[in-house]
């Protein structure tokens, strides 16, 4: 297997594009973050993450039209990539399958 | 609540955010804060603020290095391009090089000259705290000004007053005979001074104790180059030398103490060798004297106690007498007192080789830019391409500057090398070493060449921003209308003040060589080629005289032998009081004038003629040197041989009598060391120039004093020099086998009068040529680029049936208008500094309208030279060539 080099937030914001769509920008991102992990996360620490997986090749972006919201100002809208898309699949089975083999641990959080 | 993000930081934000990111970041930041805002969370202001701080990273920051880097990496393009264009130019490169390399060249060596003059005695550590102490005497008859002071009472200064610490006497400076062995030497420069003398002046210790050295009776300290030629390689301490000055009758043996470092070419006060005083009986009569002032005192606050100091003691009741304290950093350039020890240099000088460098450096400033733009214009085009590219004005006067500054560097370069290659010739020259930090000096030089590099780039950067890229890229547009008038105005204004301080140069050199052959020429009368004089005779010689000069007389090839004290070409260094009874009723009344001893044959061997009179009588004649004693001084002595007096033309007048028959056979009597005894006034002699033409004829008085003779003259009348030296040098040392004979001929002891005024005028010529030719490599280019911008044109006139008369006529109109604005500027200058400048000699020439013309023909020819060239290598070629390149 080919080293995917995906960060722990990284890989979560990923995911978080993912499941935005067409929505998918930083506001919004911290938004569902909140949302779905209860805890907290910067604008700028998106940002940061957002830009350096669009140079990774994992995301792709375009701006978006102008409306009424935040000053009139167009917004950058992400999507992932094939190469996001392949990497997201990889690393679930790979850690799908990784579980499977630890039955003891399997066993416990089964139980 | 309020729905408005803080104002303060959207512009901080703004101000820091790079362009690219701003509008999706900025709309970031409001959404989240109208979101924070809608759902009521806490502090949404605050966390505004503390996004707009978080947000500020790598990301978003604006590059300011981006430029920076940018220019750097054209820096390596800009360099290429430089050499490339250079290639390209190569011509106008190399000449723009050449001119600022000659410049830098001549600016250097200015810098070196001015450097050494204004450093004199800095090698003394305590300068700033001593001063000389020089005399002055005021009476009716006129002041007088010394360096030097007779009276002893001068001693006393430090025990009286008290700023003042010490007192340093440099007396006997005669030159000084010296015998080891069996070899024998003449020195200059030898002192007899104090032991303290080493804690006041910073000679330098190589050997032996400066605390000790000249503490002994017959001690003497050397330098070092003359401990290496008198004992070779040992360090000749506790050897022995045999010392007789002027006066002294017999040789005696002094102990060498110390040695010491050569005193460095830039002082007032050179030193060879130092003797002890035997006792303070001898501290007497005539000294240079210096005092170290205390660390806190100050020479302006002392000068009305040296006044009451001087009224205490003085017993001169003919004269005022005074002394003035100067300081010794002001001695080389501001004294210039009478019996200075070496001629002095003067402020003048120093004034006058800063403004030639000065001028030069503009001149070859001028020539810079001049070039410089003209290469510009031939790289319009590129400008335009970069413009369009998206070369922001910036990096343009970047690119520009640089390239100027990389051609000035250059010429640093070369002109570094120009220094280096001429600095011994140089040094040959002004016979000085010149000392001068080299850091410092190299530092400065590069300081130079880049301003001027930086200020040559400046126009043409500013211009290349202004214009439209359009403009410059279109075919055919006329540069004038690219860069508009003022450009090419500049350039004329420039090239006029070129042409004008050229001019101004060239015009001062010609009137300075007219003023030094008319002063070298006037001399001419007595024939000096012919004329031998054996220097500085001592008192053994002085004795034997008769029987000498009998001995030459003998010798084939010599036509006539005399004596005198002051070698004509020397300036007259005693004067006394000339008292003529029926004249004047006191002594208080009377003159003083310069005195002069001579032999017999003198006036004769000078060819010199009588106004009136006659020469010596027959009383006057040789006499045996008597034994001097207590009971019988030098004083006795001269007072009571019998005397007669003969007077120059200039005494005449000074007397108050018109006839000179008049003053034939009035008694007079004249007092120096002593009165001497009143005799007649046996004749009157015409003026003749016993000094350079910069010293006025002073009124003179002639006498016959045998202990007083200090130069046997020699007429020679031969072909064969060399075999009459030998014959003359044989009967000296078989007379004289003590003593080592010196001789030098009268005309080289007459051009050593003019020496510095002849290397000022050699530097100055140096200087006019070398700006000529910076002049001339600017008009060159210029001429050379204009040509070319109106190639097509000259060439449809020739089509036309233009011939080449009338184009040459076209092309150096311009040039010719230009040219006689320039010389109409440097006129009226030249003939006011050069009047100025002759004011300093006695004697001068007028400015003659020759040396102007002169002037103006050369530049004209240099000038009509290139541009006929130039126009006849452009308008040879058929036209065909340069028009069907469309």
């Amino acid at each position: 297997m080919k080293d995917i080099k995906l960060g722990n937030l990284e890989e979560l914001i990923l995911l978080l594009v993912g499941l935005l769509g067409e929505e998918a920008y930083s506001v919004m991102i911290v938004e569902e973050y909140r949302k779905q992990t209860k805890g907290s996360i910067n604008i700028s620490a998106i940002h940061t993450a957002l830009y350096r997986l669009e140079d990774k090749g994992f995301l792709s972006s375009k701006m978006s039209d102008s409306n009424a919201k935040r000053g009139g100002k167009r917004k950058r809208i992400f999507s992932l990539t094939s190469q996001a898309v392949s990497a997201l699949n990889e690393l679930a089975t790979l850690r799908e399958k990784l579980r499977n083999q630890v039955p003891s641990l399997t066993l416990r959080y089964n139980g | 609540m309020d729905k408005h993000p803080p104002k303060l930081a959207l512009q901080l934000f703004r101000w820091y955010c790079a362009a690219d990111r701003l509008e999706e970041l900025e709309g970031d930041l409001l959404e989240q804060f109208e979101i924070d805002v809608e759902l009521k969370r806490k502090y949404p202001r605050l966390k505004f603020w503390w996004n707009v701080i978080r947000c500020a990273k790598a990301y978003s920051i604006k590059r300011k290095e981006r430029h920076k880097k940018s220019n750097m990496i054209m820096l390596r393009t800009n360099i290429i391009l430089f050499f490339r264009n250079f290639k390209k130019s190569s011509l106008y490169a190399t000449l723009n090089i050449l001119g600022l390399s000659l410049t830098i060249a001549v600016v250097g060596l200015v810098i070196m000259y001015i450097h050494y003059e204004l450093n004199y005695e800095s090698f003394h550590t305590k300068a700033d705290r001593i001063y000389r102490v020089t005399y002055k005497t005021e009476s009716q008859n006129g002041d007088a000004h010394w360096a030097r002071v007779p009276v002893d009472f001068v001693n006393l200064l430090p025990e009286e007053i008290n700023g003042i610490r010490k007192l340093i006497r440099f007396q006997n400076h005669e030159e000084k005979f010296i015998k080891i062995g069996t070899r024998k030497f003449r020195e200059k420069h030898v002192y007899q001074t104090d032991p303290e003398v080493f804690d006041v002046f910073s000679f330098d210790f190589l050997h032996g104790n400066p605390a000790t050295a000249l503490a002994d009776p017959r001690s003497i300290v050397l330098t070092e180059s003359l401990a290496r030629k008198y004992f070779g390689g040992k360090t000749g301490l506790e050897e022995k030398i045999l010392l007789s000055g002027t006066w002294d009758p017999e040789p005696v043996s002094y102990k060498v103490t110390g040695i010491i470092r050569d005193t460095p070419s830039n002082t007032h006060l050179p030193v060879n060798m130092l003797i002890s005083f035997d006792g303070p009986e001898q501290r007497t009569w005539w000294s240079y004297t210096y005092v170290l002032l205390e660390a806190e005192a100050e020479a302006a606050d002392l000068t009305p106690e040296i006044h009451s100091f001087v009224e205490r003691h003085s017993r001169n009741e003919a004269q005022r007498e005074s002394f003035v304290l100067q300081p010794l950093n002001d001695i080389h350039l501001k004294s210039n007192l009478a019996r200075e020890i070496i001629p002095n240099g003067s402020w003048q000088n120093v004034k006058i080789f800063a403004g030639i460098g000065f001028l030069v450096l503009l001149v070859g400033f001028i020539n810079f830019t001049n070039i410089g733009s003209v290469i510009f214009l031939s790289r319009l085009k590129e400008v335009g391409v970069r413009k369009v590219m998206g070369a922001i004005n910036r990096q343009l006067a970047f690119s520009i500057i640089l390239e100027t500054m990389l051609s000035s560097f250059l010429a640093l370069l070369v002109g570094g090398a120009l220094i280096f290659a001429s600095y011994p010739f140089f040094q040959d020259f002004t016979g000085s070493s010149l000392l001068i930090d080299p850091l410092a000096f190299v530092g400065l030089l590069m300081g130079i060449s880049m301003t001027v590099g930086v200020l040559a780039g400046i126009y043409p950067a500013l211009i290349s921003g202004k214009i439209q890229s359009l403009q410059l890229l279109k075919k055919n547009m006329p540069a004038v209308k690219v860069l508009g008038n003022s450009f090419f105005s500049l350039k004329k204004v420039m090239l006029t003040l070129q042409f004008s301080i050229a001019t101004l140069l060239i015009c001062c050199a010609l009137v300075a060589s007219d003023q030094f052959s008319f002063v070298k020429h006037q001399n001419l009368k007595m024939k000096p080629e012919q004329l031998l004089a054996l220097t500085r005779i001592p008192n053994q010689v002085k004795e034997q005289y008769p029987v000498f000069k009998e001995k030459l007389s003998k010798i084939a090839g010599v036509q006539s032998v005399s004596v005198c004290m002051q070698v004509p070409s020397s300036e007259i260094r005693d004067a006394g009081f000339f008292t003529v009874p029926d004249l004047h009723t006191s002594k208080k009344e009377a003159p003083t004038f310069d005195i002069q001893v001579v032999g017999h044959e003198f006036f004769e061997l000078m060819n010199i003629e009588l106004v009136a009179g006659e020469f010596f009588p027959e009383y006057i004649k040789p006499r045996v040197f008597p034994e001097f004693t207590e009971s019988y001084t030098y004083q006795d002595y001269l007072a009571a041989q019998p005397r007669a007096y003969l007077i120059n033309e200039t005494a005449l007048s000074a007397l108050g009598l018109k006839d000179p028959h008049e003053a034939i056979g009035k008694q007079a009597s004249f007092e120096l060391v002593t009165e001497l005894k009143q005799g007649p006034v046996v004749g009157v002699i015409e003026d003749y120039h016993q000094a350079s033409l910069k010293n006025a004829i002073d009124p003179t008085i002639y006498v016959y004093e045998p202990l007083w003779f200090g130069n046997i003259l020699l007429r020679m009348e031969t072909d064969n020099i060399v075999d009459v030296m030998d014959d003359v040098e044989a009967s000296w040392n078989e007379l004289f086998p003590n003593v080592k004979i010196e001789y030098q001929f009268l005309d080289e002891l007459y051009n050593e009068q003019y020496n510095s005024e002849r290397k000022q005028l050699d530097l100055l010529y140096l200087f006019s040529i070398l700006t000529v030719i910076i002049a001339f490599l600017g008009i060159f280019g210029l001429v050379a680029y204009t040509l070319k911008t109106r190639l097509k044109e000259l060439a449809i006139r020739k089509v036309l049936g233009a011939n080449v008369n009338s184009l040459i006529q076209l092309v150096s109109k311009e040039y010719i208008i230009l040219l006689s604005l320039g010389l109409l500027l440097a006129s009226p200058v030249g003939f006011f500094t050069m009047t100025h400048w002759l004011e300093n000699f006695a004697y001068r020439t007028d400015i003659s309208p020759i040396s102007f013309f002169s002037s103006f023909i050369l530049m004209g020819v240099v000038l009509g030279g290139t541009v006929i060239i130039q126009t006849l290598k452009t308008t040879t070629s058929n036209p065909v060539n340069s028009l069907k390149d469309e």
